[in-house]
């Protein structure tokens, strides 16, 4: 039998004090939730296996009728690339190094008792390993070796399996096969020609070129190139700061260069989530001000409504520090109320999300921010604080003798 | 801390309230160098308006509305703290308030036991069956006595202002204390039931060596043993 509380509840309003409750509920599930999509959003991006997060993007220069005759130049010069280095729109500039040297691939495969063979020629390319998206444990290069580390487009192995095999009535085939798989290499220029293996190590996301070691470019390129003196570059990649892709987008705008601009749009959209869930925390923030405030005034309401029940309970000489107690363990009751059931809350939203995400191909972490959660479990506690206080100035006033 | 006080005589040093500066007063109480001995019996008599009220209010620390000083043993309480007025309203002083204090939503039993349960949320320890049992017994017996004991388990509102009276005397001698201060306690009541409280009264405040104040409007229901002061 508590007699306290049979007494200090009795003033209590339970509709008024549920609508203040559901107002700092509200606010919180706004605050948590947006916070919460927003780290897993940034998790997505700063992840950089993931496409979204991609920070690198291949530059070139727009293709013009001009260029179709022979006339504009569409090469990279290189106060243009100190430039593009001197923004600080970009942490690193890298330079393809195409080949100048002919370059032809065969491979051979037996279709009824005879061997076959297919030709193509080939474009190769070299750029920095830094700005590789993979890191193949044969991936390198050096004079004596017959055998040449190649690295394909994702694209390009996609583009066979789904559009020319079935259409050829060819087979499909996996990436470990093509691994497998050893063709010759054929390479000629002005130093006469030579036969390499060529061996396919792993396929890239990021750069839609057949890559071969830049040791390997730089030597054949000095043996067997045709144009020893140009060293222009048609393409570069840069990697971009995240934050910053819609000042890279202006930059190439405005110089007339062209990039993928697929992750451009995907940084784009990152930027936009983040401005609309800034604007959401922000609604969020003025809610729990708002109804943390209403919460503070209906709790300074019952108590000016239990006026009569606290005053005669000094005078009986209950000690004012348990009436604020009394407050201070309702509140935080309500409180961790609030904040459980918003986890248990944030915990479904962030499943259907996560889902959300899946759907378009990234992933976000299972578990929830353990900074969000500290932080609000934080605020929450700033929250207790103002509370207690307002508390504490009502009742002190009625504990004194009365001067007036 | 109170509960180590010797000494609980109460002592009014030039006190004047500040509503009746410009009443005529007798020179006992206010204005002057007044002492309730501990352990003493006293009976104020005044007409209303006299302030007995407020001798009852600056003793029990609901007034602060006076000049002079308040002694209670050695200390000014004028300069008690929080901690302190509220150690001495649940140790010092029980009081029967003229408007009684009753708290409407609880029962008559409810409204007496109460003040055990406030002394015992201080010290923190819970109080045990047993001890409810007994004091239960305790009250039965006297309400049995006040002719209120069928009245126990209803809600305050449900009884007359007789009833409420003795419900609140009963509340205010249901604890520890060295001083009971009661504010006219049997405006409401008959001549039988009025001696039967007086001698429990007495009784309880022989038991626990405790004084008396007590109020009353005109000077025909003196008591025995009393002090008597006209204000």
């Amino acid at each position: 039998m508590n007699l306290i509380s049979k007494i200090l509840y009795r003033t209590q309003k339970i509709s008024q004090l549920t609508s203040a409750i559901f107002g700092v509920f509200l606010g919180f599930l706004l605050i948590l939730t947006s916070s919460q999509i927003f780290t897993d959003f940034k998790n997505i991006i700063h992840d950089s296996e993931q496409a979204i997060g991609s920070q690198f993007l291949v530059i070139n220069k727009k293709i013009s009728l001009l260029n179709t005759f022979n006339i504009g130049n569409s090469s990279f010069t290189e106060s243009e690339i100190k430039e593009i280095k001197s923004n600080p729109c970009f942490k690193k500039v890298g330079k393809f190094t195409a080949n100048k040297f002919e370059a032809q691939a065969s491979i051979q495969f037996p279709i009824e008792n005879t061997y076959t063979e297919i030709r193509t020629d080939l474009f190769l390319e070299s750029v920095d390993d830094d700005f590789l998206d993979i890191k193949p444990k044969d991936w390198q290069w050096n004079i004596k070796d017959d055998e040449i580390p190649i690295i394909l487009p994702n694209d390009f192995i996609n583009l066979y399996n789904f559009n020319y095999a079935p259409g050829r009535g060819l087979p499909q085939i996996s990436k470990s096969t093509i691994k497998m798989a050893n063709f010759k290499i054929e390479i000629r220029g002005i130093g006469g020609n030579s036969f390499y293996r060529g061996k396919i190590v792993g396929f890239s996301n990021r750069i839609t070129s057949v890559l071969v070691p830049y040791s390997f470019m730089e030597y054949a390129n000095k043996i067997y190139g045709l144009n020893q003196n140009n060293n222009e570059s048609l393409r570069i990649i840069v990697e971009a700061k995240n934050n910053e892709l819609s000042n890279v987008q202006n930059y190439i705008d405005k110089h007339g260069y062209e990039a993928n601009s697929e992750l451009l749009k995907n940084g784009k959209f990152a930027n936009l989530l983040q401005a609309i869930l800034s604007i959401i925390a922000f609604f969020g923030v003025i809610m729990i001000v708002i109804s943390v405030n209403s919460l503070i005034l209906y709790i300074q309401l019952s108590i000016t409504r239990s006026k009569f029940e606290i005053e005669t309970l000094l005078k009986l000489g209950f000690s004012h520090h348990k009436i604020i107690q009394w407050y201070a363990y309702k509140i935080a009751f309500i409180l961790a109320l609030v904040y459980s059931i918003n986890v248990i809350v944030l915990v479904f939203i962030k499943s259907k999300t996560n889902e959300l995400i899946g759907t378009f191909g990234f992933e976000a972490p299972n578990q929830l921010n353990v900074y969000v959660l500290l932080s609000s479990f934080l605020i929450l506690m700033i929250v207790w604080c103002f509370q207690i206080i307002a508390v504490y100035r009502q009742i002190f006033k009625l504990a004194l003798p009365n001067k007036e | 801390m109170l509960k180590n006080y010797k000494d609980f005589s109460i002592r009014f040093d030039k006190i004047i309230p500040k509503p009746l500066n410009d009443v005529q007063l007798e020179d006992n109480i206010f204005n002057n160098d007044f002492t309730f001995e501990s352990g003493k019996w006293y009976q104020l008599i005044a007409p209303s308006g006299k302030g007995k009220s407020t001798v009852v209010g600056i003793i029990t620390g609901t007034r602060g509305d006076f000049h002079g000083d308040l002694f209670i043993g050695e200390i000014n309480a004028v300069k008690f703290k929080y901690k302190q007025w509220s150690e001495w309203r649940s140790y010092g002083c029980s009081a029967v308030f003229q408007d009684l204090l009753l708290f409407p939503q609880l029962s008559a039993f409810e409204n007496i036991f109460l003040p055990l349960e406030i002394q015992n949320a201080d010290s923190s320890k819970r109080i045990s069956n047993s001890e409810i049992e007994l004091n239960r017994i305790k009250i039965k017996g006297w309400a049995d006595k006040l002719d209120i004991s069928n009245k126990l388990d209803q809600p305050i509102f449900k009884l007359s202002h007789g009833q409420m009276q003795r419900v609140a005397i009963l509340r205010a001698l249901n604890r520890k204390f060295k001083w009971l201060i009661m504010d006219e306690p049997f405006s409401h009541l008959d001549e039988l039931n009025t001696s039967i409280a007086t001698d429990l009264i007495i009784n309880e405040a022989k038991s626990q060596n405790a004084g008396i104040i007590i109020t009353s409007l005109n000077s025909k229901d003196l008591m025995s043993g009393f002090e008597l002061i006209t204000i």
